[in-house]
C-alpha cells in the first residue's frame, strides 16, 4: 500500500480544506511534518485513521467523541461538516476513501456523537464501491487491527513495553491485538466456527442414534451430556459477558480515580485551608483583645520619660551604695587587723618583737582610717531600700505598652495577610471543585474495591465451568465414538459430517500452536535484524522474544540484559512492530507521530536512517526539538521527499504550509 | 524496495498440523482456511459457519457419489 494524498477539510484544528501530499518517489519516500506541540501533529494521524477506520484517538489512546472533532470555528459558525479523505494505492490499484461527518437534519447544535451521521465513499480505479463493502475491501489491505503497525505514536510504543510483563492484563491484550494482526484469527476463528458445527453435527448424529436398536441407552447418555455442556457453555458466555462488564466498570472506575485524584487532593486541600482560615481568625479576635487590654496600661507610655530618668538614677545610686560598701568593708578589715596589732607587742607572722617606733607610725594609721570610716558613714544609704525600688521600676518598665502594641499591630497584619492568602485559596479550590464532587471519589474508590473482588469472583467462577465443560467434552468424545464404533461402515451422514467436522477442528486446533511458534521465530529475527540497526549499542547480540511477543536484549554472552534505559526501551518497541509488520505484510507506509521523546541523538540518527529503507513510505509527524535541523535533519535529507509545517492561526486553528 | 508479500504463515501451519489427519483432502483444508482468511475480522461468525457447513456438506456428498 503507498498514501497519495489526504485531504482533510474542517477537520480537528485544520478549517477548511487542508492537502497533504504524501512523497511518490521510492527513493526519496520521507515526509516530515513540523509542528509544535497542540498544534495539530496527532490531529494528521487521526485524520488517516478517521479515513480509514471511522476512529481517532487521544491521549491514552482514548477514542475522541465525533462531537468533539468538527472545526470550533467551522462549528461557530454553523459549519457542521468534517470530513477525511485518503486517496492510496493497493495491488495496483488506486483507491479514494472518503469518510464524512455531518449533523442529523433534526438537530439544530450538535453535542453528542450521536447527533451526526457519518458517510463512507470509496471509489477503486474510479468505480464506486457500494458502501456495505467498503469496510471488507480496507480489510483487504489495511485491516485495523494491522493499524498499529503503521499507524502510531509515542504512546502506543510506550503501549509495547508492556509486553515484558508476564501475566499483564495490557500485555494479553497487546498480544491479542499481536495475533490478530499476524493472521492468527483465521485459525482461532476457523478452530471456532469448526468446533460449533462439530457439535451441532455430533448432536445430529446423537438423534440418529436414538432411532438405532441397541444405541438407545447411549443415544439417551449423549443427549444428556450434550445438554449439560450446552449449559456450561451458555454459563460461560454469560460470566464473561458479566466480567467483561465488570472489568469495563473497574478500567473506568480506576481512570476516574486516577483523573480525579486532583479532586480528591483539592478536597483535603480545602478542608486544611477551611481549618486554618477558622485558626486565623481565632488568632486575629485573641491579639485585638490583646491590644484592648493593652489600653488599660497606656498611661504607662505617658511617663515612661520621667520613669526611664528616675530609673537611670536609682541605678547610679545604687552603683555608688554597691561602691560606698565595698570601701567600708575594706576599711574595716584594715582597721580590724591593725587594731589586733597594736594590741600585740610581738608580730604574729614572723614572731619578732615590735619596735615602739612601728607601733606609734600603726596607730597613726588607725586613727587615719577611723577617720575615713567616720567621714564614710554619714554618706551611707539603704541599699536595699533602692534596690527594690529599682526592681520595681525595671517591672514597670521592661516593655512599653507602645512596643507590644507594635508587636500585636504586626502580628495582627501577618494574619490578615495570611487570611487574604487563604480565602484566595479557598475561592480558587471551590471554584474548581464546583460542579464536582469529592464525596463521589470516595464511593467511587469504595466500588473500585467491590468491584474488583467481584472480578476475582467471576473468574473463579469462568475456571469451574470450563473445567465443567472440558468434561462433558470428555463424556461426549467418548459416546461419540461408541456410537462411531456401532455403526462400522454404514455410518449415517450425520456421523461422517461430525467426523469430517471433528478432524477439521483438530487441524485447525493444532495449526495455531505452529504459528505461533513459527511467528515468533520470525518476529524474533526481524525484530534482532532491525535492533541491530537501530541500536547504539553494537555489543548486543540481539533480541529474545517471549510467549507474550515481549522482547529482551541479549547482551555480548548471549545473557539477558535485565535493565534498560527508556531510550533503548523505545528502539526495542520500533524494531518489535517493525519485526511484526514485516512478518506477514507487504512494505507499506509507516506514519509515526511524535515518536522520538525519549531517545538521544545517536539512536535518533540509527532510527531515521534504517525506517526509510524498511518501509515504503516513512511519515514523521514531529516537533523541531525531535528533529530539528541540529536533531537529526541531517540523516534524513537524502531521503526526504516532502516536508510541511504547522502554523498556528488561532487557538482553534492551525493550517499546514509546504515547505519543499 | 521489493513488494514480495511474505508467505501465508497461518496457511504454512494449518498444512504442517493437517499431515496428522491423512484423510483430509488438502482441498478440503485450503478451502476452509479461505473462507476463515475472507472473514477473520468479521464480527459476526454467521457466514464463515454458513460456507463451513456448505463446503463439507457438498465435499460429503461428492464421496457418497464417488463410492
Amino acid at each position: 500500500m503507498k498514501l497519495i494524498r489526504l485531504t482533510l477539510t474542517n477537520f480537528m484544528p485544520y478549517k477548511g480544506e487542508t492537502i497533504l501530499d504524501f512523497p511518490q518517489d521510492p527513493d526519496r519516500n520521507t515526509l516530515i511534518v513540523l509542528g509544535d506541540n497542540m498544534r495539530g501533529k496527532t490531529s494528521l494521524l487521526n485524520g488517516i485513521r478517521w479515513a480509514f477506520y471511522q476512529k481517532a484517538q487521544g491521549r491514552h489512546l482514548r477514542a475522541i467523541p465525533l462531537h468533539l472533532m468538527p472545526n470550533r470555528d467551522a462549528v461557530a459558525e454553523g459549519d457542521w461538516t468534517m470530513e477525511a479523505r485518503i486517496e492510496f494505492e493497493a495491488g495496483g490499484v488506486y483507491y479514494d476513501l472518503r469518510r464524512e461527518a455531518k449533523k442529523r437534519a433534526t438537530v439544530s447544535r450538535p453535542d453528542r456523537p450521536e447527533d451526526y451521521q457519518v458517510f463512507a465513499f470509496m471509489k477503486k480505479d474510479g468505480a464506486a464501491v457500494a458502501a456495505s463493502d467498503i469496510e471488507a475491501e480496507i480489510n483487504r489491505f489495511a485491516p485495523e487491527q494491522v493499524s498499529r503497525f503503521f499507524l502510531f505514536d509515542g504512546e502506543l510504543l510506550q503501549e509495547y513495553e508492556e509486553l515484558l510483563v508476564e501475566g499483564s492484563e495490557q500485555g494479553k491484550k497487546i498480544k491479542d491485538a499481536i495475533e490478530q494482526a499476524l493472521g492468527v484469527p483465521a485459525l482461532i476463528n476457523g478452530r471456532d466456527d469448526l468446533q460449533a458445527l462439530w457439535k451441532r453435527a455430533q448432536k445430529e448424529q446423537g438423534k440418529e442414534a436414538s432411532l438405532v436398536a441397541g444405541l438407545e441407552a447411549v443415544a439417551e447418555s449423549f443427549s444428556k451430556w450434550s445438554a449439560r455442556r450446552d449449559m456450561f457453555e451458555a454459563d460461560i458466555v454469560t460470566l464473561k459477558a458479566q466480567q467483561v462488564a465488570v472489568r469495563e466498570e473497574r478500567r473506568s472506575l480506576e481512570d476516574s480515580i486516577a483523573e480525579s485524584e486532583s479532586v480528591y487532593a483539592h478536597k483535603i486541600e480545602l478542608d486544611a485551608k477551611r481549618e486554618r482560615l477558622k485558626q486565623i481568625f481565632t488568632g486575629i479576635e485573641s491579639k485585638e483583645s490583646f491590644k484592648r487590654s493593652l489600653a488599660a496600661d497606656a498611661w504607662r507610655d505617658l511617663v515612661r520619660p520621667r520613669l526611664l530618668k528616675k530609673r537611670d538614677q536609682l541605678q547610679a545610686r545604687l552603683a555608688g551604695a554597691s561602691k560606698l560598701a565595698s570601701q567600708q568593708a575594706k576599711l574595716q578589715y584594715q582597721i580590724e587587723h591593725l587594731q589586733e596589732h597594736l594590741g600585740d607587742s610581738v608580730c604574729p607572722t614572723c614572731g619578732q618583737r615590735v619596735e615602739n617606733v612601728d607601733r606609734a607610725a600603726q596607730q597613726r594609721q588607725l586613727d587615719d582610717l577611723l577617720g575615713e570610716r567616720a567621714a564614710l558613714a554619714w554618706c551611707d544609704v539603704n541599699s536595699e531600700d533602692i534596690a527594690a525600688r529599682h526592681r520595681a521600676l525595671e517591672k514597670v518598665l521592661s516593655t512599653s505598652v507602645r512596643s507590644r502594641v507594635r508587636d500585636a499591630d504586626s502580628d495582627l497584619s501577618n494574619l490578615e495577610v495570611e487570611s487574604a492568602r487563604v480565602e484566595s485559596r479557598i475561592d480558587e479550590l471551590e471554584e474548581e471543585l464546583f460542579e464536582q464532587n469529592p464525596d463521589a471519589v470516595i464511593r467511587m474508590r469504595q466500588r473500585l474495591q467491590a468491584v474488583t473482588r467481584d472480578e476475582a469472583k467471576g473468574q473463579i467462577e469462568i475456571e469451574d465451568r470450563e473445567k465443567k465443560l472440558a468434561e462433558a467434552d470428555r463424556e461426549i468424545q467418548s459416546l461419540t465414538q461408541r456410537m462411531n464404533a456401532r455403526a462400522g461402515q454404514n455410518s449415517t451422514r450425520a456421523a461422517v459430517m461430525s467426523k469430517i467436522f471433528g478432524a477439521l477442528h483438530g487441524v485447525f486446533d493444532a495449526s495455531i500452536d505452529n504459528l505461533r511458534t513459527n511467528l515468533r521465530a520470525i518476529v524474533e529475527k526481524n525484530a534482532t535484524d532491525a535492533f541491530l540497526r537501530m541500536s547504539t549499542q553494537k555489543s548486543y547480540r540481539g533480541l529474545s522474544i517471549n510467549a507474550n511477543y515481549g522482547l529482551t536484549i541479549l547482551g555480548p554472552d548471549g545473557e539477558c540484559v535485565p535493565l534498560r534505559s527508556a531510550g533503548a526501551e523505545q528502539v526495542v518497541a520500533l524494531s518489535l512492530i517493525d519485526g511484526l509488520s514485516r512478518a506477514n505484510r507487504a512494505p507499506g507506509p509507516v506514519v509515526m507521530d511524535t515518536p522520538f521523546g525519549r531517545l538521544d541523538t545517536k539512536h535518533r540518527h540509527n532510527i531515521l536512517s534504517y525506517l526509510p529503507d524498511s518501509a515504503r513510505q516513512f511519515i514523521l509527524f514531529v516537533h523541531d526539538g525531535e528533529l530539528g535541523e541540529s536533531a537529526g535533519m541531517e540523516s534524513l535529507a537524502h531521503r526526504i521527499g516532502g516536508k510541511y509545517e504547522i502554523q498556528e492561526v488561532s487557538s482553534n486553528q492551525s493550517r499546514l504550509r509546504r515547505m519543499s | 524496495m521489493t513488494e514480495a508479500v511474505p508467505q501465508d504463515m497461518a496457511l504454512a501451519a494449518l498444512i504442517e498440523a493437517a499431515r496428522a489427519a491423512p484423510q483430509l483432502p488438502s482441498e478440503l483444508i485450503n478451502s476452509a482456511y479461505a473462507i476463515e482468511k475472507a472473514h477473520q475480522f468479521d464480527e459476526s461468525r454467521e457466514t464463515p459457519l454458513r460456507l463451513l457447513q456448505k463446503l463439507v456438506e457438498e465435499f460429503v456428498a461428492q464421496s457418497e457419489a464417488r463410492q
